[in-house]
């Protein structure tokens, strides 16, 4: 009797696994056959969550049989794990962050040369889109991402801090540095600096460099490519380079900038303790976050010669491939969403939520009155980040790992280009 | 004497007895076998596979192509590793000390019938249960130039203390260090107070007896006790201490300049940063050899030690 009871436990339980299996599978394909609805996944970062808010439901009202299934990252770094750990296992969204050109681990480059993303073809946002920022959604001939905004790197300025001073807005580096020595004796920060995670001098100095490499040879990227050029050898690193120390020297940062936070700077500058903060467009919503009631401008950075030079970078901003792994309708239905993000209406209402402007808004000069300084510096600024043309991602790492270290005193200029050097030279990824 | 044989009715009886017992015992392990495959799948292969991974020129998207030792070599010859092992034994070395010291004195303290024991203890390990990079980030707040230590330090006119924490070479590993040994602490005190309560109260009353004072008894009784919980305590801590990555990442990302950098933030770094998932593995297969080598040698030194005493 018992033994028989044990041998039908031991079939009872394959018999049990194999039944519940089947109705999940019956389940599944009946649920399949009720409805033609369509799930679309999607990942990003949580920054531009109020865009998402109001884009998502916008689209599912049009298109009622897709349903957009998103996702957030906390940040940049978190996003660049996730996005690379997925593909490998075959399970990423069928909407992929990416950034457009090389140099990051989630390069519209390193992506469509691994086969991962779908090509979009016949795009009716095409038209109103930069070149060059349309030149880095492509890899060869073939457009691979869609890049709905464009953010400025600049200076945010305390126009109220200035004429509570009398100081006049610098337009040029000497001009800066006599205003850093003049507000330095009389106790007020020029330039919050937020140094300690890292990405501060990285984007500071190549924005100095957009002046005094990339203005004066707009092929220098090329040239380094071939081996015509070096970073240690281009006088221009090293005048960008040095042009960061002159300001520290000239005491253009607060105290303790080199273990202040960026987050900590944007929350001094909200605060109006400073008369300027570098940042991009893109960060506006935190400042405002943080003080509602603070007014403030945005103009080119003053690390220049003159006003007449290229001296800040645009950024491609919230741009997205389509998983090319993904299957043929969600594929599809993401395609149909990113050409519904892409129109004219929604991509102007998303990235002005974001602090951004559109690619269109670009061409045509319509710029927001809170940037108005910036107008004429608007048609000067055609470089991207260096980063994202870089073949390599290391030579950004060396970058942001050493730029804090010309105020620290732990690096000089040579090491940090020799050492660019090298990772250039380590070739592309 | 009975016969050694069974009857042929008894032999099958047990003949069917056996039979029903396998079965029997065959039951649990069919219920275990899904625990165990996911172990398997998740746990093991996953190492395996990182194993070969650190032999490969692997950078995530595409295939790896094994490189023999070429990602060691490179290592070996790389500043910031060099520096990120030194900043791990070092971190590690005085974390092991301090944590277990201050742990001790604290169960030491609170083993007493003092009425507030079991707040402070709570108050104590606390902080252990929250996730290290939330801590990271609220001492991040605190280090900051404009944070609220500096701060506090100005309130009360010592202007001349504040210091860059984070942003200096010279203080930026040992503000780690400072937020690693409050977090775990109370963790190391914990250990120690169930070493102590373990301890009979025959062996304090037989010391009061002797007329031995409240150090001696210490040293000379309660310490080489409390062994066994040196033991536990020391080698956990010293295994948090070697992997050290949640506080630096959240507190300085390593700089500046590579000042602080771990070698589980090298790990991380060269595989999600640079893509370098190949040379990342190369890291992550040292850092556990590392671990594993020094935590035996460390339980094989204090359970000597242990059994001297």
């Amino acid at each position: 009797m018992s033994t028989r009871t044990g041998t039908r436990r031991v079939f009872a339980i394959p018999l049990l696994v194999g039944a519940v299996l089947a109705c999940a599978v019956t389940a599944g394909a009946t649920t399949q056959k009720k409805s033609d609805q369509i799930t679309v996944t999607m990942e990003t970062l949580v920054n531009q969550k109020a865009i998402w808010d109001v884009m998502i439901p916008n689209f599912e009202r049009v298109y009622p049989n897709i349903t957009i299934n998103i996702s957030y990252n906390p940040n940049n770094t978190i996003q660049y794990q996730n996005v690379d750990t997925q593909l490998a296992a075959g399970n990423a969204p069928d909407i992929i962050p990416v950034a457009p050109g090389y140099g990051t681990p989630i390069a519209v480059h390193n992506f469509a040369k691994a086969g991962y993303l779908a090509p979009m073809v016949n795009k009716p946002w095409l038209k109103r889109l930069v070149p060059s920022v349309l030149a880095r959604d492509k890899y060869g001939k073939v457009l691979y991402a869609s890049t709905n905004g464009v953010g400025f790197y600049g200076v945010f300025i305390n126009n109220t801090l200035f004429k509570q001073k009398g100081y006049d807005v610098p337009q040029t580096f000497l001009q800066l540095l006599s205003l850093c020595k003049k507000a330095h004796a009389a106790g007020v920060n020029t330039w919050l600096l937020g140094a300690s995670d890292q990405s501060a001098p990285l984007v500071i100095t190549m924005d100095i460099a957009i002046a005094t490499v990339y203005a004066k040879d707009p092929n220098w990227e090329k040239e380094r490519e071939a081996g015509k050029v070096t970073f240690n050898g281009t006088p221009g690193w090293h005048q960008a380079f040095q042009r960061f120390q002159e300001m520290n020297s000239a005491g253009c940062f607060q105290a303790g900038a080199a273990g202040t936070t960026n987050n900590s700077a944007l929350q001094m500058f909200a605060l109006g303790q400073g008369l300027m903060w570098f940042g991009i467009t893109g960060q506006k919503a935190a400042i405002d976050a943080s003080n509602p009631q603070f007014t403030y401008t945005f103009g080119p950075a003053p690390v220049a010669d003159s006003t007449n030079v290229a001296r800040d970078f645009y950024n491609p901003d919230v741009s997205f491939g389509v998983n090319a792994h993904a299957p043929q309708a969600e594929q599809q239905a993401a395609q149909q969403f990113i050409d519904f993000v892409a129109r004219p209406k929604q991509q102007s209402l998303a990235m002005h939520i974001l602090g951004d402007i559109t690619q269109y808004e670009w061409l045509h000069s319509q710029l927001p009155d809170w940037m108005a300084p910036f107008k004429q510096a608007l048609p000067l600024t055609t470089q991207p980040p260096p980063l994202i043309t870089w073949w390599n991602a290391d030579v950004g790492t060396v970058l942001r790992t050493n730029g804090v270290g010309l105020i620290t005193g732990q690096q000089t200029v040579s090491g940090i280009l020799q050492a660019m050097d090298k990772a250039f030279d380590e070739g592309p990824q | 004497l009975e016969s050694a044989e069974p009857t042929p009715k008894a032999a099958g009886r047990s003949t069917s007895g056996r039979l029903r017992h396998r079965r029997v015992q065959q039951v649990p392990w069919i219920f275990a076998l899904p625990g165990f495959a996911a172990v398997l799948l998740f746990h093991f292969i996953p190492i395996g596979f990182g194993g070969y991974y650190a032999f490969t020129d692997w950078n995530g998207l595409t295939h790896a192509h094994w490189i023999g030792l070429q990602n060691f070599r490179d290592i070996a010859h790389n500043p910031t590793a060099r520096g990120a092992l030194w900043h791990t034994l070092i971190l590690a070395f005085f974390f092991v000390v301090a944590s277990n010291t201050i742990g001790l004195l604290l169960a030491l303290g609170l083993n007493r019938a003092v009425k507030t024991r079991h707040i402070l203890r709570a108050l104590f390990f606390m902080p252990f249960a929250i996730s290290p990079l939330a801590v990271g980030f609220i001492w991040q707040w605190i280090f900051d130039y404009n944070g609220a230590l500096n701060r506090a330090f100005g309130g009360v006119g010592l202007g001349s203390w504040k210091q860059v924490w984070l942003g200096d070479p010279k203080w930026a590993i040992w503000t780690i260090l400072v937020v690693m040994i409050w977090q775990f602490s109370g963790f190391a005190m914990v250990i120690y107070l169930a070493g102590l309560q373990a301890i009979s109260d025959d062996v304090y009353e037989a010391t009061l007896v002797d007329g031995a004072s409240n150090w001696l008894r210490t040293r000379k009784v309660v310490l080489p006790l409390l062994a066994p919980a040196v033991t536990i305590a020391a080698t956990l801590t010293l295994i948090i201490g070697l992997r050290v990555f949640d506080q630096i990442m959240a507190l300085t990302q390593g700089g500046p300049v590579d000042a602080t950098e771990s070698l589980a933030t090298q790990v991380y770094k060269q595989t999600f940063y640079s893509g370098r998932f190949g040379y990342g593995t190369a890291f992550a297969l040292i850092l556990t050899v590392l671990i594993t080598a020094m935590v035996l040698t460390q339980i094989a030194i204090l359970r000597r030690n242990e059994s001297r005493l």
